[in-house]
């Protein structure tokens, strides 16, 4: 049996503050392929939307962008331990690559339904992309989100980690 | 020659206030160029930034700016095209020639804004 408590993904994680996305999963020897699994996807997801240079999430990958941004990292995995949705963890790299956030829209009736859709622009192209979502638990990614005022203009702008301490 | 002005501006949050302060600075200048103080080295895309390393950086308006700064220096004809940042553990200094130019208002408005989100400072329970 390989033990992978040394895995570069298990040491961003705990690095990060995030070692209860391990310890409590159950069971807990499940959690690592679980969200190797859920980057995968999103890689793929990656791929499809962007083509061939499409940013991958990988081990190397990650560990790479801890070591030139660690804020980042830490925002991202905090997205890895709230989302399932492949689209979602797209769309929070691109925001922190530097995607513009164009629009938000935001609908939910209680007990009924929920729908977030957000356009992103490229900051090199303009073009856009969309990525929706009916899962309310990807609402939590919204508190991420930089919000300000630009000329006293609304802005949400970046996506940044909660500081735990 | 032009001078510089030095705005100071308290924050603890490190690599993500820098960030922060050149997203904001991109608002105004869309093909900004960035050039580590201390390396020298110059980074022309965004993503391409390492903000962990970043101690002290120079933003250039665009790519001709920069060539403008490295042949002239603080030349009158470079006024108002580079915005210069430095980082402690407490604050950030902002230098840039004119505060009451209008971008560079516009500028400084905005990273003063940014730098109140909650999310920079606000601590969630462990």
């Amino acid at each position: 049996m390989i033990y992978e408590s040394h895995s570069a993904l298990e040491r961003l994680l705990r690095d990060c503050e995030l070692g209860w996305m391990i310890d409590w999963y159950d069971p807990p020897d499940q959690a690592l392929p679980h969200l190797r699994e859920a980057l995968a996807e999103a890689t793929a997801e990656s791929r499809r939307r962007l083509g061939e240079g499409a940013p991958r999430f990988d081990e190397e990958t990650l560990a790479g962008e801890y070591d030139q941004n660690p804020h980042k990292l830490r925002a991202f995995l905090q997205a890895l331990g709230s989302t399932r949705s492949a689209p979602m963890l797209v769309l929070v790299w691109r925001i922190m690559q530097g995607a513009t956030i164009q629009a938000v829209e935001l609908t939910y009736e209680a007990k009924v339904s929920f729908r977030l859709r957000i356009v992103l622009t490229s900051s090199y192209d303009g073009r856009q992309d969309v990525y929706e979502s009916t899962d309310i638990n990807d609402a939590a990614l919204l508190r991420h989100l930089g919000i300000t005022t630009v000329d006293g203009k609304p802005l949400f702008d970046g996506f940044y980690p909660l500081r735990i301490r | 020659m032009i001078g510089g002005t030095d705005i100071v501006m308290r924050t603890s949050s490190g690599p993500a206030a820098l960030d922060l302060c050149v997203r904001m600075i991109r608002m105004e200048w869309a093909n900004a160029v960035f050039e580590d103080a201390r390396s020298e080295r110059y980074v022309h895309a965004y993503e391409d930034l390492s903000f962990s390393r970043l101690g002290e950086i120079f933003v250039y308006r665009d790519a001709e700016a920069a060539k403008a700064w490295q042949e002239l220096g603080a030349d009158e004809s470079n006024q108002n095209t580079m915005i210069h940042i430095l980082m402690s553990d407490t604050e950030m200094t902002v230098v840039v020639d004119d505060p009451h130019d209008a971008a560079m208002a516009r500028v400084l408005d905005s990273i003063r804004a940014g730098l109140r989100m909650d999310i920079l400072e606000m601590r969630a329970a462990a």
